[in-house]
């Protein structure tokens, strides 16, 4: 793969200047590394709360068998398939379409 | 025998497989005719795939993208890749002996899939073609951040391997009753073929029907569960916490006591001790798959940014219902066959047959001889997918990276490439075979934690540096992902799990179960630090590069699409 420059007057090079473009990278970088920390953070909390408070996470739900642990635990695994969805729905409806708007213009 | 219950264990990604509470020896099995036969209807099958795709299989790009497939499909390739038949025997064992932890495992292998959807998967589309080294050493000198993505995928492929082989050879002689020497041989003759003639586009289907079989029969599995607790959650887990405190009253406990450890299930146990250890273990996993070279692969078989996002929200999706599914089959198995001796010897409660075989005992308690043969079947298809996607990735670093891109500098002749990339699949499945071999007796819990740490050490930190930060250069990338690759291979063999378990020291130099909490920082020090002194006339042309490459990856301009020639 070579590297050759951004000389002015190449469609790259124009994409680049236009703000519409930079608009669209600066918030889609937003979006994705605000999904990016809520997932570590998420997780990091989880995997602290069964290091530090056991007893916590072993109590029971309604008084039954079920406990928060098992709900949280599940809550983990659908939440993660939450915030994929959340962001390719986001980034293959919004963000694709001002790509492929963008690209239109510069194209003709 | 431990060492083989500790070998399965690594599968798992056992770090930390003592806590993982397997019981009991392993011994070789009758010969299940049954599962011979269903495992043969799988091998004629994804034979039959393998020919149909090796007449399609002309060109490098066939061999290595395999042509595309859609979204949907690279999703259930993905979920193939990546769920391996231990996880699915391990995980519902130890949910089987000490209940809550095994969901933790579970969690841990899926929290990785976010990560590498928000920051790296759209890019890697836009930029690769065939590796992942493609994008890394985009804007770079090809020869260094090659040959170091290179030996780093033939590291993390050659543990991760090594103990697919190990746990594969087992399993199959506790599955179908086949010599140790037999099952490895088979593994790796299969894997061979698939990949030496179908390249991508078989290794792709193997995964796609790998991952059917196993979501069918575990759903399946799940429904006979659920049916016999008249499809309460709260039933099961009662009646779960029932069985283990009944369990423990016979084990001599006083009612207290049993009580307390019956309703123990439900909570978290000794899998998680200190926090440092349990946060350093989860990044492994999150970041290394990340990192995976093999996962990472599967993002050139897609068209375009659009469908690799898909393929990512479906791998999610099938990998976590595959993990909620074994959770509950865990405490069907609780339910279901602890006091049943044929499954179980009641008198130690330890599970007959090795301390893996909870859900097969479960299978054979809900479906009977046909349904236990269906599942061992479904097992050795699984360890097949998994061993043949590490096969493909280990020889296209080989022969894209290291023989097209380095010693012929992106100037090689593509029927000698696609030669190349055959004979090293040749080299790769004996080389396998013999490593199944010597390592048959050694302890290898290690391996695929080892694997994922230096994933999340060496790859993901190079990867997101090269795709997002403006000022990286060659040495910064080359070396500072080394350090990374470095960093965690020598923090785990000062760790319990090689300097006590292994080594056989007294104590840890290295006190923790896993080095991602430091070695990943390492890895994104020293390409920071080495990019920052770099002052050679490369590094202006690296820093000058990264205008285009940041337009390229953000707008999919320049795209190589898998269906290109």
């Amino acid at each position: 793969m070579s590297t050759p420059s951004t000389a002015d007057g190449t469609v790259e090079a124009r994409i680049a200047a236009d703000p519409r473009y930079t608009a669209l990278v600066r918030e889609r970088q937003r979006f994705s590394w605000t999904l990016t920390a809520i997932t570590v953070l998420v997780y990091s909390g989880f995997i602290s709360l069964i290091a530090f408070d056991k007893p916590f996470m072993a109590q029971s739900i309604a008084g039954g068998a079920t406990s928060l642990a098992v709900v949280l635990g599940i809550a983990m695994l659908i939440g993660t398939v939450a915030i994929c969805a959340i962001y390719v729905h986001r980034a293959n409806g919004r963000y694709d379409a001002r790509v492929a708007e963008l690209l239109a213009g510069i194209d003709a | 025998m431990i060492r083989i219950a500790i070998a399965l264990v690594a599968l798992l990604g056992g770090a930390t497989a003592a806590h993982a509470g397997i019981h009991g020896t392993i011994v070789q099995q009758p010969t299940n005719w049954t599962a011979i036969l269903m495992f043969a209807g799988f091998v004629a099958a994804t034979l039959w795939i393998t020919a149909t795709a090796a007449r399609r299989t002309r060109t490098v790009s066939d061999f290595y993208t395999g042509g595309g497939i859609t979204g949907f499909q690279n999703g259930l390739a993905m979920a193939g890749d990546y769920c391996s038949a231990a996880s699915f025997l391990g995980i519902t064992s130890q949910i089987f002996n000490d209940g809550y932890d095994g969901l933790i495992y579970a969690i841990g292998f899926l929290v990785g899939w976010p990560i590498v959807l928000f920051l790296i998967g759209e890019k890697l589309r836009n930029l690769g073609r065939f590796t992942f080294a493609d994008v890394a050493s985009y804007r770079f000198l090809q020869g260094p951040v090659r040959s170091f993505a290179a030996v780093s995928t033939l590291l993390v492929v050659a543990f991760y391997l090594i103990a697919q082989m190990v746990g594969a050879g087992q399993l199959i002689q506790l599955l179908f009753g086949l010599p140790y020497l037999y099952a490895i041989t088979v593994v790796g003759g299969l894997m061979m073929v698939y990949v030496l003639f179908g390249g991508m586009r078989a290794t792709s289907w193997v995964q796609i029907i790998k991952a059917v079989m196993l979501l069918l029969g575990a759903t399946f599995l799940v429904v006979g569960v659920m049916a016999h607790v008249g499809f309460s959650f709260e039933a099961l887990f009662s009646k779960a916490v029932e069985v283990k405190t009944k369990v423990a009253l016979d084990n001599g406990l006083s009612p207290d006591e049993a009580a307390a450890k019956g309703r123990a299930i439900m909570g978290p146990g000794g899998f998680i001790k200190d926090p440092i250890s349990a946060l350093s273990f989860g990044f492994a996993l999150m970041l290394g798959t990340a990192g995976l070279p093999h996962i990472l692969m599967r993002f050139f078989t897609v068209p375009d940014a659009r469908e690799a996002r898909k393929s990512i929200l479906w791998a999610t999706v099938w990998i976590g219902y595959f993990y909620a599914l074994t959770f509950i089959l865990g405490f069907g198995a609780i339910v279901l066959i602890s006091f049943n001796p044929d499954y179980v010897d009641v008198a130690t409660g330890a599970l007959r047959g090795g301390g893996n075989m909870a859900v097969m005992h479960l299978a054979h308690a809900i479906g009977g001889n046909l349904f236990l043969g269906f599942i061992s079947a479904v097992a050795f298809a699984t360890i097949l997918a998994v061993v043949a996607g590490l096969t493909l990735s280990a020889a296209s670093a080989i022969s894209h990276d290291i023989y097209a891109s380095v010693i012929r500098k992106g100037d090689a002749d593509p029927v000698k490439e696609l030669r190349v990339s055959r004979i090293t699949t040749i080299l790769l499945g004996i080389t396998a075979i013999i490593l199944g071999i010597v390592f048959q007796k050694q302890n290898v819990a290690f391996m695929v934690s080892l694997a994922f740490a230096l994933a999340a050490s060496g790859n993901f930190p190079v990867l997101v540096m090269s795709l997002l930060w403006k000022d990286c250069t060659t040495k910064g990338a080359a070396w500072g992902g080394a350090i990374g690759l470095l960093t965690a291979f020598v923090l785990t063999v000062l760790s319990p799990v090689i300097w006590v378990a292994v080594f056989g020291y007294a104590e840890a130099i290295f006190p923790y179960s896993s080095p991602a909490l430091f070695s990943v920082p390492a890895g994104f020090l020293g390409i920071w630090l080495i990019s920052l002194l770099d002052r050679s006339p490369r590094a202006a042309i690296d820093k000058a590069g990264y205008p285009l490459q940041r337009v390229r990856s953000e707008t999919g301009i320049g795209v190589h699409s898998p269906a290109d020639h």
